[in-house]
């Protein structure tokens, strides 16, 4: 690869830029002994992965992106700690684990598995069919799609009522 | 779009019930009579609409609806004709534990409810977006109910064990649909087929590895082996009354959607996963049999006596779309015989508990003869003796295995088979030949387990001495 044409190209570059952003944030999300930190490093490496469905021109998922995950899943997570009382402070000793190392050699085994095997598939093959744009999605979601994503709100329905089951005390009991 | 209601009806119907027991329940609490009548509702309703459809559409007349999305054919409907009363049969069995639990009851019923529903989405999926889907409906209720106990904490690793490993599962299943995609430029079932049929792959590769995948993740679900190692602790953790629902689902809606994949969607390769498939099938034999043998824990017992039922099925899988008649008769004879085992389980030994030591069932034919002699035959039919369910089906699958060429598989299936015997045969014998304790005393039946015991019982006998009904009309539940 000739890297001077590679870095001639700003697309590259921010690309670059916000990669290892992520993988910085991502790595912290592990690593920091604050589960409050490790929420809002969650953010800057989601906030990344918008960015860059963004340069792929994929704008609805990457608003979705930003809507759902960061908007109300990390805010869920932040909730999720506070009304838990689980320790916020630092608290190095409950999050880390003694077999760290396996650990990482594990997920650093999958993602380059994951890496080759999936590029290898796809090759630089545009893919048949691609929809990108908000109104695309819609078109195929509630045309195409309908049924599974009926289905998708049981699987939610039946989280609900599990989630609902397993934390609720018994009134009557 | 081509729309056909009648594609959907019986997941509508069920969820109906669903949403209207939950209405019914926050607004009036009613209490376990009213629970009963909206499930039963739902299920008579589904199996109706489910019956309807085998009608219409066995044979050569399947389709598929809703932009390829769901199927009508003999092989989604007889699936739903077992799913759906599985679940009656599992309600019933379950009712003491449903009792139970208080006002959480009614969340017990939606969730087997919403389990069924999402079974049969699996097994009448056309396309592996809507096959994962279902997938994921089915195994979050499944994960869920291996919980419900709250106060046992072997009830709490089961179901967290369970969802842990599971949601490994479907990741790995769903990395394999991806992959297939890669490679066939699509995710419908019948597309994949077509494609595999009439075009030569350049690059085989990707497709096997998703190939492969889309096997660990199935196995997974239907505890073969060596995918198996939920199997034992989930079965032997989760309350008694609804772990005979968990293990006859998983088997039911997970085999329907591996033969839904392997003999359909990638039945051009069959030279390339038979092997693979025959290997799960072997090791899950030897391996589900011989740790059967140490067991001292009833449940534990048919867990992995269940491990070693996945391989029998397997063995009609490798015969490809040939299996598919043979595999959907042991499928159905083993989840009801199955179902019915853990039922005499939970009245044994606790619709609520956990545990279930063999020795428990010492004497219990002098303490409850009518449970001993329903075991003992459930033991008979699940080894295989003749004149039961159990022997039909196994002579079955190995008749396929046979003809696809695996004598191999088909001679360790027997050993094994005759090994099994030893760890069948020895809960008969403690029933039977030993005597029991001093103090314990009768054990009473709910009606509703003995509604589900008489129900399993005549249906093992009978299609064990008269299989010619069952075994025709299976030639046309065969997919699309």
């Amino acid at each position: 690869m000739d890297w001077g044409n590679w870095f001639s190209d700003a697309n590259n570059v921010v690309f670059l830029v916000v990669a290892l952003v992520m993988v910085a944030a991502s790595v912290r999300v592990v690593t920091s002994p604050n589960v409050v930190h490790s929420a809002l490093m969650l953010v800057i490496a989601l906030a990344g992965a918008a960015g860059l469905f963004l340069m792929l021109g994929a704008e609805f998922v990457a608003w979705t992106l930003v809507l759902v995950y960061i908007g109300a899943v990390i805010v869920l997570f932040l909730f999720g700690i506070m009304i838990t009382r689980a320790p916020t402070g630092r608290d190095p000793g409950r999050l880390d684990h003694a077999r760290r190392w396996p650990a990482a050699v594990v997920a650093l085994g999958t993602f380059v598995t994951i890496a080759t095997v999936t590029t290898l598939a796809f090759e630089d093959r545009p893919v048949s069919g691609a929809v990108t744009s908000g109104g695309d999605l819609g078109e195929v979601l509630f045309n195409r799609y309908v049924i599974p994503f009926e289905a998708v709100s049981f699987v939610l329905l039946a989280a609900l009522i599990g989630g609902i089951v397993l934390a609720r005390k018994d009134p009557e009991r | 779009m081509n729309m056909n209601l009648l594609a959907v009806a019986p997941e509508v119907i069920v969820v109906v019930a669903v949403v209207a027991l939950l209405m019914i329940d926050v607004q009036w609490r009613p209490g376990p009579v009213w629970w009963a009548i909206a499930a039963a509702m739902g299920i008579a309703g589904a199996t109706a609409a489910v019956a309807l459809q085998w009608v219409d559409y066995r044979g050569a007349d399947a389709a598929s609806f809703f932009s390829d999305m769901i199927a009508i054919d003999g092989f989604g409907a007889f699936a739903g004709m077992v799913i759906f009363p599985l679940a009656g049969l599992g309600l019933m069995a379950a009712w003491p534990l449903i009792r139970s639990q208080g006002g959480r009851g009614a969340e017990f019923v939606v969730l087997v409810l919403i389990a069924a529903t999402g079974a049969h989405l699996m097994a009448a999926a056309a396309n592996l977006i809507m096959l994962f889907v279902g997938l994921e409906v089915f195994s979050i209720s499944l994960y869920v109910l291996a919980g419900f106990t709250r106060e046992r904490v072997d009830a709490d690793e089961a179901a967290l064990k369970y969802f842990l490993l599971g949601a490994v599962a479907s990741a790995i299943f769903l990395y394999g649909i991806a992959l297939v995609y890669a490679s066939t430029g699509t995710t419908s079932i019948g597309g994949i087929a077509t494609y595999l049929r009439s075009t030569i792959l350049l690059r085989p590769g990707v497709l096997m590895a998703g190939m492969a995948m889309l096997l660990v993740g199935l196995a997974f679900k239907v505890s073969a082996a060596p995918f198996h190692m939920w199997a034992p602790d989930v079965y032997q953790g989760a309350p008694g009354g609804v772990t005979g629902f968990l293990a006859a689902g998983a088997k039911v809606a997970g085999f329907a959607a591996m033969a839904r994949v392997l003999a359909v969607a990638l039945g051009g390769r069959i030279d390339d996963w038979a092997p693979a498939v025959a290997v799960l099938a072997a090791v899950s034999i030897v391996l589900g049999t011989l740790l059967a043998l140490v067991q001292s824990d009833l449940k534990r017992m048919l867990a992995y006596s269940s491990v070693a039922h996945a391989g029998f099925i397997l063995t009609a899988l490798v015969a490809g779309a040939n299996g598919i008649p043979d595999m959907w008769f042991y499928v159905a004879t083993y989840a009801v015989q199955v179902l019915a085992a853990f039922t005499v389980a939970s009245v044994v030994s606790g619709a609520t508990q956990g545990r279930a030591p063999l020795s428990d069932y010492t004497g219990l034919a002098s303490r409850s003869p009518w449970l001993a002699g329903m075991l003992g035959l459930l033991m008979l039919a699940m080894a295989g003796i003749p004149l039961t369910a159990g022997f039909v089906g196994k002579a079955a699958v190995f008749r396929s295995a046979i003809d696809a060429d695996y004598l191999w598989l088909v001679i360790v299936g027997v050993v094994s088979a005759v090994a099994g015997l030893f760890f069948y045969l020895r809960v008969i014998v403690l029933m039977y030949m030993q005597a029991a304790d001093e103090e314990s005393g009768h054990i009473p039946v709910p009606g509703g387990a003995r509604v589900v015991l008489v129900a399993v019982g005549v249906l093992t006998v009978l299609i064990g001495v008269v299989p010619w009904p069952l075994l025709t009309w299976l030639r046309d539940a065969l997919p699309l």
